[in-house]
């Protein structure tokens, strides 16, 4: 029964639930706990609300017998507020876990015998991960077998911009990593992206929320005809826009860049298709083999089977007669771009099934699994050798490679900063509109100091979470740039610039002056003999850009760059969500969004859930130019807001020491003009997190941090989260095991996130499939 | 005839919800049925006319009816309204009305262009819309539904013109075109329509693109080329579909399915156009020319061209012209829609608003003119068609999304009222109440009037379904 009932809370697949409920009406009646004991638990838990002639909610429990059709509906809410831990409600005593288990036992068997289909609440979207109850799922009870449904993974938009960039479409000849749609560098290469934008504010990998339909179709013809233009084209199939470093003084081509492919490999159109251009008669029958090989390559990274050779080259044949050698070829390109498996990566386990009926990914599909978890670019040649040579069949040959990539500085990891910045979601500042009111608010440079700090954590690689949580030192106006020999070039560069910059000045008779109001001028700073904050990109519009330091506190007139970094800003400050990146992603146009961060910190940290908003609520502030924000949220604590408001805004509250730009406060500044200060209340409150020693008052957002820093709830919630991205789904109770391995291997390796990863990449559910 | 017009527009309307993807229903002889069949034998058409950034009440209004506005209008040198910051004053209710505006009631200023249908124009002002909308209703105000969070891209169902366009099927149910200066390659998601639950539906964001998908098939040209090339690469997977399909056991394959049975849909809809080609030779556009994506006023214009030709030639019935996108756009000359007219970023707000509502009618007009050139029956195409404008967000840049403002030009062939004024006056704030007037009610009225049912329409506020407005049917 046990293992049974842990299917149930497979949110997504079908099919198991089928198979489960034919299972079930195999229970005997005989076999279950009496439904007095039942009645006895409803009694002691729920029934001195859900009782008497006006029961909270309407639902009345005290009369409640044995499962049949008229009263299912009532036993189907039972089932689903015991089953998230929903019921009894926070402040109320928490009934023992086992005996909630065997209540939970009892009514889904009843249910089954009865012919009721369980209902358990949930989704197969980010937003749905968290109904599956945390105690339920860290409590040790669930012990799989744990594995995935099979897959078809979409190709990402950022996999295809790499496959992009390897072909040499949109080359991203930049020195430094590109993190931004801001970046003016991106706008140069702007070219279509088939694969439509999912919603931001979660993981955008998720096998729920990606899919391809017509309108993929049609935007994939319409780009696989671009693509293939490129590719047969003479011209060099990079932005003419585009400089290379050593226009702007960069000499140095680091080894391994794109420049020093560029040199090596320059963009240039493959020779098998020369007989397809400018030539009137149709190539032969080996040069049409060769080109489609050619194609398959390019694109699916593989040499075609005879099967494909033959149709693919059937096609071929028959454009050629039709529309002439150059379009046939063209689209043959668009033909292997809209096929499946150019679309779709398949992960179904072609390996024979286990007892559990489970099936072992196969070396093939093990090859891109691994690769993909990792990085955008796909397999290595190691990763394809260990496979042909028969060395990725075991749990310790997929550690190996894992631990391999991870170790090795010339892979890029772009998935796992990528993770870091969809569960924060501070990458989203850069989409919140700000007024400028005179001062640089280039909000891509705070993203990409955020990017940077987690980054350098990362590498410490130790207790990375708590350090997330509270760090007081950032990285401030801080270039992406790992190659040291390639810094020392840009810093003596950035020297020189501003060498000729203030020699400009001078000759126009004019003195060097710090920038009005605190802006920041290189040509300043180095009359001042400080260091100079380094030109970041090729289109770096000039110092004033860099005033944005501001918002860390920082005088522009007075502040000295480092290179040892990070630095402590004035102000108070820790970690991630007291980064001007977090707070501005979590803020509006106007104002601190103190909903959306308690609510934030609610389902990501707490691994709690907050229903959505109620459909006839006008979810609305009042218009109160003099009174401050928090003035302004009372509406929240009317009766039917405040159930679920108090679980958020005092978690919001404590923020109110930063403005809506992030900047560090003393006051908050009402009236029309934003020009009367008024005192911050900053006071707030942990309540029913889960965990009885985080709950309780806080005074600001330091002291939340550094309390939810040392819960293991959080870090849980935290390993929670690392999981759905990993997987791309949601966790079921049979995946407790891989949870608390993770948790586990996270806490005996001092708070290492690699071997964390490690243990999620080679757990059950991340290697069989079901 | 063994079936009435309404039962057969009943029947496409239900098969139509279960099966929001099926090939069948883009077919050409399910609309020639349903035309024929009918008394009225000519087609219905819609066209939807949809802005950014918020529609500022007055800008619609007749000069005279201002003290109907519930807001002085009064502005100060920038152009933005002097009482209440960044238009929030624009919450509060509209007075309620229900007035017919007599004939020789002048429109507005801005909507000048518009004034040879004078007698075909109603007014909606107050319309509540149910949800919260801030930057963009996005497919929330074409469907009427309440998406999880502001400014959400969600699709929970499909939106009304899409709805419309299955009805009233044309070899091209539903041409949608758009303006995204972020997407080179003329198709994007502009967040507007939906074919259903998570379908949101591409739009053609350039003139050049639309018309090599559109009219390819009878050019002699390039376009001409890459079009047949298409066609084989359709052919060839529609085809290999088959054998992939076999290979692969459910349920894992519902995600294969939906991506091949696209190469079948789109080519049967290239079937379609194919088999109008004469009347498409006869009213297509020249081939446009490359235009920058972020040429607002010339994709527009180039738009309307295309949509014209699809009109006249009887490749659709439903066009839905998205003029531009808050995050993105920016008009030539006057300013970034987000922080420029916006924020008021931009010399003068109220001018800049003007200027682009102004091109709005202008092109809205183009088409109600070239519409009103063709006989039809014994009236013109103009008589079957309804226009409907408005902003995806409402009310204004900040919107709460309890005040949207709408302009519906054309009767449908007499089953919409004309010259009306109509206000619901929102007093009454319980959903749940009877008067309590939604903007899916608007779209019901729509429903109402081509004989189909409306009920099922968006998801109901508080359990009521959408119903017509009485006061706008004819």
């Amino acid at each position: 029964m046990f293992i049974t009932r842990q299917s149930f809370t497979s949110t997504a697949t079908m099919f198991v639930v089928l198979a489960t409920v034919t299972l079930l009406q195999q229970v005997r009646a005989d076999e279950l706990p009496a439904l007095e004991q039942v009645q006895q638990f409803l009694r002691r838990h729920c029934n001195d609300c859900h009782s008497g002639t006006e029961p909270e909610g309407d639902v009345s429990l005290d009369s409640l017998t044995a499962i049949r059709a008229g009263n299912a509906e009532t036993w189907q809410r039972v089932l689903a507020q015991l089953s998230t831990g929903d019921m009894p409600p926070a402040g109320e005593a928490r009934p023992d876990l086992a005996a909630r288990e065997a209540v939970l036992d009892w009514i889904v068997d009843a249910m089954a015998i009865a012919g009721v289909e369980p209902k358990l609440p949930g989704g197969s979207l980010p937003a749905d991960g968290n109904f599956i109850d945390h105690e339920r799922l860290f409590s040790g009870r669930f012990t799989g077998p744990a594995s995935s449904p099979p897959r078809f993974w979409r190709r990402s938009q950022p996999q295809y911009d790499a496959l992009m960039e390897q072909l040499w479409v949109i080359p991203k000849l930049r020195y430094e990593k590109a993190h931004t749609r801001n970046d003016p560098d991106w706008a140069a290469y702007s070219y279509s992206q088939p694969f439509p934008a999912l919603d931001s504010e979660n993981f955008t990998n998720y096998s729920a929320g990606v899919h391809a339909d017509d309108a993929v179709l049609r935007a994939l013809l319409d780009a696989g005809s671009q693509i293939a233009e490129r590719l047969t084209s003479a011209a060099v199939a990079y932005s003419p826009k585009l400089q290379p470093p050593i226009a702007v003084g960069i000499p140095h081509i680091r080894r391994g860049s794109p420049w020093e492919r560029f040199q090596v490999e320059p963009p240039a159109r493959p020779a098998e298709f020369a007989p397809f251009i400018d030539h009137e008669t149709p190539p032969d029958d080996e040069q049409q083999r060769d080109a489609v090989a050619r194609v398959f390559q390019l694109l699916l990274r593989r040499s075609p089977t005879n099967d494909e050779l033959s149709r693919y080259g059937g096609l071929l044949r028959r454009s050629i007669a039709k529309s002439g050698n150059l379009a046939a070829l063209r689209g043959l390109i668009v033909a292997v771009f809209v096929s499946p498996e150019f679309v779709f990566r398949m992960e179904l386990g072609l390996q024979p099934a286990d007892q559990y009926g489970r099936r072992w990914l196969s070396p093939d599909e093990l090859v891109y699994a691994i690769a993909h978890a990792l990085t955008d670019d796909g397999p290595d040649e190691k990763l394809w050798s260990s496979a042909q040579a028969g060395q990725l069949q075991t749990k310790a040959d997929v550690e190996r490679e894992v631990r391999r990539i991870l170790a090795d500085p010339a892979i890029e990891k772009h998935r796992r900063l990528r993770f870091f910045q969809e569960f924060f979601g501070y990458h989203r500042a850069i989409d919140v509109f700000k007024d400028k009111q005179g001062w640089a608010n280039e909000v891509q440079y705070l993203v990409r100091d955020a990017d940077m700090l987690v980054e350098h954590i990362l590498d410490q690689d130790h207790d990375v979470f708590a350090q997330l949580l509270t760090t007081d030192r950032y990285f401030v106006a801080y270039p992406h740039i790992k190659d040291p020999e390639l810094f020392d070039a840009i810093i003596q560069n950035t020297i020189e610039e501003t060498k000729a910059r203030i020699k400009k000045i001078k000759n126009r008779g004019k003195e060097i002056e710090p920038g009005n109001q605190g802006k920041y001028s290189r040509a300043w700073a180095f009359t001042q003999g400080r260091e100079l904050i380094p030109r970041t990109v090729h289109n770096d519009r000039g110092s004033f850009e860099m005033s944005y330091i501001h918002v860390y506190g920082f005088d522009g007139a007075t502040f000295a760059w480092s290179r040892e970094q990070p630095i402590p800003v004035p102000g108070r400050r820790a970690g991630l969500l007291t980064h001007p990146a977090w707070l501005v992603a979590h803020s509006t146009n106007f104002d601190n969004d103190i909903v959306g961060r308690g609510h934030w910190i609610r389902e990501h940290l707490l691994a709690g859930r907050i229903p959505d908003v109620p459909i006839d609520v006008e979810a609305q502030l009042p218009d109160e130019p003099d009174s401050s924000l928090r003035q302004r949220m009372r509406v929240t604590t009317a009766e039917k807001c405040v159930r679920c408001h108090r679980r958020m805004d005092p978690l919001g509250y404590p923020f109110e020491i930063y403005d809506h730009y992030g900047r560090f406060r003393d006051a908050e500044l009402v009236g029309i003009r934003k020009n009367v200060p008024v005192a911050i209340d900053s006071s707030g409150e942990i309540l029913a997190s889960g965990d009885e020693e985080l709950d309780g008052p806080v005074d600001d957002a330091i002291e939340l941090v550094h309390k939810l820093a040392q819960s293991p709830r959080v870090r849980q919630s935290f390993v929670r989260h690392a999981f759905r991205y990993w997987m791309g789904r949601n966790e079921m109770l049979s995946d407790a095991e891989t949870l608390m391995a993770a948790d586990r291997a996270y806490v005996e390796n001092h708070g290492s996130f690699d071997e964390l990863l490690v243990s999620l990449l080679t757990s059950d559910s991340f290697l069989y499939r079901k | 005839m063994s079936f009435n017009r309404r039962q057969l527009l009943t029947r496409a309307a239900t098969t139509a919800a279960a099966l929001p993807m099926s090939p069948l229903m883009t077919s050409v002889l399910a609309s020639i049925q349903s035309q024929a069949s009918g008394t009225n034998r000519h087609p219905l058409r819609f066209v939807f006319c949809i802005k950014s950034n918020g529609l500022w009440a007055e800008m619609i209004q007749p000069p005279g009816w201002e003290q109907r506005l519930p807001f002085a209008v009064v502005y100060d040198d920038k152009g933005r309204l002097q009482d209440g910051e960044n238009g929030k004053i624009r919450k509060q209710v509209t007075p309620a009305a229900s007035l017919e505006m007599e004939s020789t009631l002048p429109l507005s200023a801005v909507m000048e262009p518009l004034e040879p249908f004078r007698e075909r124009i109603s007014i909606l002002q107050g319309i509540n819309s149910g949800f919260s909308t801030y930057h963009m209703g996005c497919y929330q105000t074409l469907g009427a539904f309440q998406a999880r969070g502001r400014n959400s891209i969600e699709t929970l169902g499909p939106t009304i013109d899409s709805v419309l366009a299955r009805a009233f099927p044309r070899p091209v149910p539903h041409v949608c075109l758009g303006h995204d200066p972020n997407s080179p390659s003329g198709v994007a998601y502009v967040p507007t329509s939906a074919a259903g639950r998570d379908k949101p539906i591409p739009f053609y964001t350039k003139p050049k693109r639309a018309y090599k998908e559109l009219f390819g098939v009878i050019d002699t040209g390039a376009a001409r080329r890459e079009y047949d090339v298409q066609s084989d690469i359709l052919d060839f997977f529609a085809e290999d579909a088959k054998r992939l399909q076999a290979q692969v056991a459910a349920p894992e394959r519902a995600q294969l399915d939906r991506y091949l049975n696209a190469f079948e849909s789109i080519r049967q809809s290239r079937a379609d156009v194919a088999a109008i080609s004469d009347q498409l030779r006869k009213y297509a556009p020249e081939a446009p020319d490359e235009i920058e994506a972020n040429a607002t006023f010339q994709v527009g214009a180039g738009n309307t061209e295309i949509a014209i030709a699809a009109l006249l030639s009887g490749l659709t019935n439903v066009v839905t012209l998205r003029f531009d996108l808050l995050g993105s756009t920016s008009y030539e000359g006057i300013g970034g829609l987000h922080g420029g007219v916006g924020h008021g970023q931009v010399k003068n707000i109220l001018d800049a608003r003007r200027k682009i509502c102004r091109f709005h009618f202008e092109q809205m007009a183009r088409i109600a003119h070239a519409l009103q050139a063709i006989p039809e029956g014994e009236g013109t195409m103009l008589d079957n068609t309804v226009f409907v404008y408005t902003s995806d967000n409402g009310e204004t840049h900040h919107s709460s999304g309890v005040n949207f403002p709408i302009v519906l030009l054309g009767d449908l062939g007499g089953r919409l009222a004309r010259r009306r004024y109509f206000a619901p006056g929102n007093e009454q704030t319980d959903r749940s109440q009877p008067g309590y007037t939604r903007l899916g009610d608007v779209w019901a009225t729509l429903l109402a009037a081509a004989d189909l049912p409306y009920r099922e329409f968006g998801l109901p506020v508080n359990g009521v379904p959408h119903q017509p407005i009485e006061a706008l049917l004819a």
